[in-house]
């Protein structure tokens, strides 16, 4: 479970070594710049407090305002570095997942498992950018753990100032108080989330179910464009708008409670943050009437606690948003953790004969085995007919033949030699094979019948032309850069089921 | 033209947003007044909280004024914080039911709109943009960044006024220089906005090939081919150019925003330098008190970021301009007039003159100088081959189009002289594509008549021979939203809607194909009780299979767009060559 918490950073520090130190960093500055924001003014006013003769006064001012200055000035540059770090992390974190699943054992794609993770990738992850936010929320994290050092810091500082004016005991005593109100609160906090977690799947439920009626009403009376005459003869919309102000009464409450209760959290944060700082004004005004402190020191102090409380009440939230975040990934990483095929190099020499002995095999959801006891020889040059009725384990055969499954039992042997030592990539290497349900890739024809980003165009030609297949092609006006399909590049053609399978063929006699 | 640019233009917009938020949802104004409060209210605490703690310890105040003071302050300051709170979840609601009632509407609009232009691509097209517009509450949706904008402006401009005077009192130049830096801050920021659409514009190729890698070529449909062809190395070389690309991409809006960022960091440096030195000059010369610099000092930081709110929410809400045009377009389109509170049962009497038919738009004739005559009660059989235009001929009598040349008269008046609703309320129709809503039988065999008879449904359920499959009138039909729901076959909702059409006391009585999704048992079971039915109506029965008309007194045999033939079950028989051509 503990794995689990850090599985995002590790990956993070995987694909790009250094960017969360960067990351760590920016907090660092950021926190620094906020914090100097709420120290400039006490700072002046403490400097004008002093009554320092002007020319000292000028020059500590225009020193502070420099400071701030060069502080945002880091803190730009910080966040564009940041941010290209961020964007490199994002966009290689989506190409390792997608390099995974050209990699993986292809027993597990065809499972409906794979296909819900996928769905997941999709759905949890891409939709919302889980990745990128949990950065983001990581971030926050990192600021506002800093900013709570820094307020320690700035404490400490004030107290020694405090404890050179003898006024000590009061200052820990105020500051005592303030920490444990500030503990209360986010105890307040966490228990207002947990009450929150109970009530607001009820409501959820509420507002899905009548959302879903909302919709379903939506698409099959409104949307469904073949139904107007049945809606204009029977007066349906008439019965519509009934329902449609029905379904607003009933929601209206259902929606303010869910609005309530998802704020109630950062608004019972936000109130008790303004308590607390103002208790600590009107103790930092007695403190001031009693002409015992700089004024610019008791303002430095009341910042520091509202930034405190800030800091404190964000992390209480921060923590549950990283675990939302983290549990959108789930899918993610599973396909990011599944075992991949070795590779290989491809064979170099056609085999002579390939012998498939006592073959059991059975597909990974299912409990019977598809191909029980399968014998057969192939010799170099044969021509062989494969024939079966539906469901008799023809196309399994091929599978498992062509090594895209691996057979529980029996052995395959290449001119008598166990294939087990050998790499999947090579085996296949020697199988072309069209599938009923082949696939054509959208990008251009040289690429699909290549398979490669270069090609001999004239030795594709020639095959073409065997095929008498050059005409068509040649008739284009791009060739053979023609695009298929137009979901990758928009200048892609339509090219029908028969064209695209001829197209296929010629890269099986490739 | 001009009358269109003046209809929609960008204040009567706004005009439009504000009228229908006063009429339904008030509570956006009054929850947004008490926001705009708080909006300022805290600030001004805040400022005075400091302002009294310096000048107390500075003048040395007593102990009992100054826990006066500042405990007021304090009340006042926790008052706006939780009226702030408050004050937004009550607008949120306002804005979000304003926003669900506005979907609605718009689909209701193209419920009650004339049949052709619900039929029109183009109003189709038109509904799913506006319901895409109305359908989501994500506030980055130009719908919804109307509803902000105008909040926005308002609270700036109060901000605007309340902090330019707490800066006037210093001096009217400082709010000027501060006004002014903050209008190029906002300049910068739209410059940037503008650059980061471009950017995402272009990259819009990068992104489909992007969603092709994910979407295609993840599953099992290529993974075979990517392993049988070992593809592998091609496309992990494909795959990165195309990553590189994209993080070209996104690169590029990073150093827009960089860009953006030093120059209104450059301009919050300049304005908080400006605004201190000035009052520290004044400190020295004694004319400013020094509890005063945080006065000042928060009131540029909130004046700088009125300007700035001002600045983007008028873009915002020029933004939005666009898209509440389109909806107002949209509801523009005209209702029919389907009120008719009369009850036309008796049997009408149909005639077809000299009528002609083309589609708007297209040349093609789909009926050419049809004539005939239906006396009122009689049962009329429509025959002919798929697109001779028996559907369009009951399109045209029910008033969905217009005819293009000729009349059609229902008991001798013509109907283009009828309200919409007087057409309507004489006809009662089984299509082929049947349309039930996810509610209780009962709702859905009244549809929209305002007679409620349980008897009556009852024994219209047994004529239609579907009354023991709901022994509960108030059972759902749907399972899909409601858990204890029935689901139906399609020969049951065939059924269910001839116990609709039987319902409705109306003198004509369509049959579009109806036995084309019963078994043969149902379908004779049907022509029983047809004529039952069909007693005191009048009745058109469309079909292609001559031999399930025999019941019907004439039929009439469309063909290319006229009647070719008209006659008894057994004249027609007679000339059999003819009609096997036909059908």
């Amino acid at each position: 479970m503990n794995d689990n918490r850090f599985r995002v950073i590790k990956l993070a520090q995987q694909i790009d070594k250094k960017g969360i130190k960067w990351i760590i960093l920016k907090c660092l500055v950021d926190a620094l710049v906020s914090y100097w924001l709420i120290l400039m003014p006490s700072l002046i006013i403490s400097l004008l407090y002093k009554e320092i003769n002007d020319l000292s006064l000028w020059i500590s001012t225009g020193l502070i305002l420099g400071i701030f200055a060069v502080l945002k000035l880091i803190s730009v540059l910080l966040k564009k570095i940041n941010d290209n770090h961020k964007n490199f992390m994002i966009e290689k974190y989506r190409e390792l997942k997608i390099k995974k699943a050209f990699s993986i054992e292809f027993k597990w794609l065809e499972t409906s498992e794979f296909e819900k993770t996928l769905q997941g990738i999709q759905y949890n992850d891409e939709n919302f950018g889980a990745f990128g936010n949990y950065l983001g929320e990581l971030e926050k994290l990192f600021t506002n753990i800093v900013r709570v050092i820094y307020a320690l810091i700035i404490f400490t500082g004030i107290g020694i100032e405090m404890y050179n004016s003898n006024i000590l005991k009061e200052f820990l005593s105020l500051t005592i108080i303030l920490c444990i109100l500030v503990f209360l609160t986010v105890m307040g906090i966490k228990k207002l989330q947990e009450y929150v977690s109970k009530r607001l799947p009820d409501v959820m439920d509420k507002i899905v179910d009548l959302n879903t009626i909302t919709m379903v009403l939506y698409d099959d009376v409104v949307q469904n464009y073949y139904c107007g005459k049945d809606v204009r003869l029977f007066a349906i919309d008439k019965l519509v708008h009934d329902e449609g102000e029905h379904m607003l009464t009933e929601f209206a409450p259902n929606s303010k409670k869910q609005i309530l209760l998802t704020q109630a959290a950062g608004i019972a944060g936000s109130i008790l943050s303004v308590i607390i700082g103002g208790i600590a004004f009107i103790f930092l005004g007695i403190f001031g009437a009693e002409g015992i402190l700089n004024p610019g020191v008791l303002l430095a102090y009341a910042g520091n606690v509202i930034g405190l409380v800030e800091s404190v009440v964000s992390l209480s939230f921060v923590s549950s948003t990283l675990k939302l975040w983290n549990l959108r990934l789930n899918d993610s990483f599973i396909l990011l953790n599944m075992l991949e095929e070795s590779g290989g190099d491809d064979f170099k020499h056609y085999p002579n004969e390939i012998e498939l002995r006592n073959i059991y095999f059975k597909y990974p959801e299912s409990s019977s085995d598809v191909l029980k006891g399968v014998s057969v020889t192939i010799n170099r040059g044969d021509k062989i007919a494969v024939v079966g009725r539906n469901g008799s384990g023809k196309s399994t055969f091929i599978k498992v033949l062509t090594g895209m499954y691996q057979p529980a039992k029996g052995e395959i042997l290449v001119n008598g030699n166990n294939i087990n030592g050998l790499s999947i990539n090579g085996y296949r290497s020697q199988f072309a094979a069209v599938f009923q349900d082949f696939t054509m890739f959208s990008f251009d024809i040289g690429e699909n019948i290549a398979v490669n980003q270069e090609y001999n165009t004239t030795k594709i030609k020639n095959i073409l032309e065997q095929l008498n297949m050059w005409n068509k092609i040649e008739s284009m006006p791009k060739k053979l850069n023609t695009f298929i399909y137009q979901d990758y590049a928009d200048e892609g053609i339509e090219i029908s089921g028969g064209g695209s399978s001829k197209v296929i063929n010629c890269k099986g006699v490739i | 033209m001009s009358n269109n640019k003046n209809k929609y233009s960008f204040f009567t917009n706004i005009e439009y947003v504000l009228k229908n938020l006063w009429e339904y949802n008030k509570g956006y104004y009054s929850w947004g007044i008490l926001s705009v409060l708080a909006f300022v209210g805290i600030p001004i605490c805040s400022m005075m909280l400091q302002k009294y703690v310096v000048q107390g310890a500075i003048e040395h105040w007593e102990v009992i004024k100054i826990i006066q003071i500042l405990s007021f302050f304090m009340i006042v300051w926790i008052t706006m914080v939780i009226l702030k709170h408050v004050s937004e979840i009550g607008f949120l609601h306002h804005q979000e039911m304003n926003r669900i009632r506005q979907l609605f509407a718009a689909e209701e609009v193209f419920l009650r709109c004339s049949y052709d232009k619900a039929e029109d691509s183009k109003n189709q097209i038109e509904l799913e943009k506006v319901t895409d517009l109305l359908g989501t509450s994500n506030p980055r949706i130009e719908v919804n960044a109307m509803y902000n904008g105008i909040y926005e402006v308002a609270a700036s401009v109060v901000g605007l006024i309340f902090f330019g005077i707490i800066l006037g009192e210093l001096n009217y130049l400082l709010v000027i220089i501060v006004a002014v830096s903050a209008c190029i801050g906002g300049k910068i920021e739209q410059w940037a906005l503008n650059k980061e659409f471009s950017i995402r514009m272009d990259a819009a190729g990068i992104d489909k090939k992007l969603g092709y890698f994910q979407r295609k070529l993840m599953r099992s449909s290529a993974g075979k081919d990517i392993r049988t062809y070992g593809c592998k190395r091609w496309l992990e070389m494909k795959l990165a150019s195309v990553i590189q690309q994209k993080i070209n991409s996104d690169n590029e809006k990073t150093k827009t925003n960089f860009l953006r960022d030093m120059g209104v960091s450059g301009i919050e440096v300049c304005q908080n330098a400006v605004v201190i030195l000035w009052i520290v000059a004044g400190c020295i010369s004694g004319s400013i008190q020094t509890a005063d610099l945080l006065v000042y000092l928060i009131a540029t930081m909130q004046l700088s970021d009125c300007v700035g709110k001002l600045i983007r929410s008028i873009n915002q809400l020029q933004y939005a301009d666009k898209d509440i045009t389109e909806i107002r377009k949209f509801m523009d389109i005209r209702e029919e007039e389907t009120d008719c509170d009369e009850v036309f049962d008796a049997p009408v009497k149909i005639e077809f003159r000299h009528v002609c038919f083309q589609y708007p738009g297209s040349s093609k004739e789909i009926l050419s100088d049809v004539n005939f005559t239906i006396k009122s009660g009689e049962n009329i059989a429509i025959v002919g081959r798929n697109g001779a235009g028996k559907t369009t001929l009951i399109k045209l009598l029910c008033g969905f189009y217009p005819v293009t040349k000729g009349k059609i008269l229902l008991d001798d008046q013509d109907i283009m002289e009828m309200k919409k609703g007087e057409i309507y309320r004489r006809i009662s129709a089984i299509f082929q594509d049947l349309v039930f809503v996810p509610y209780s039988v009962r709702k859905n065999v009244i549809a929209g008549d305002k007679d409620n008879n349980s008897q009556r449904i009852k024994e219209c359920l047994e004529k239609a021979q579907i009354l023991d499959k709901f022994p509960d009138l108030d059972v759902f039909i749907d399972k899909r939203v409601h858990k204890g729901g029935i689901e139906l076959s399609g020969g049951e909702k065939q059924k269910l809607a001839f116990a609709r059409a039987l319902y409705k006391r109306a003198g004509i009585l369509i049959l579009d194909e109806p036995t084309a999704a019963l078994d043969p048992i149902a379908e004779s079971g049907l022509y029983k009780n047809y004529n039952e039915v069909s007693k005191d109506k009048t009745t058109l029965f469309i079909s292609h299979r001559l031999a399930s008309t025999s019941f019907c007194d004439r039929i009439l045999l469309l063909d290319k767009g006229r009647i070719a033939e008209e006659g008894t079950h057994d004249e027609l028989l007679k000339k059999m060559g003819f009609i096997l051509k036909c059908i």
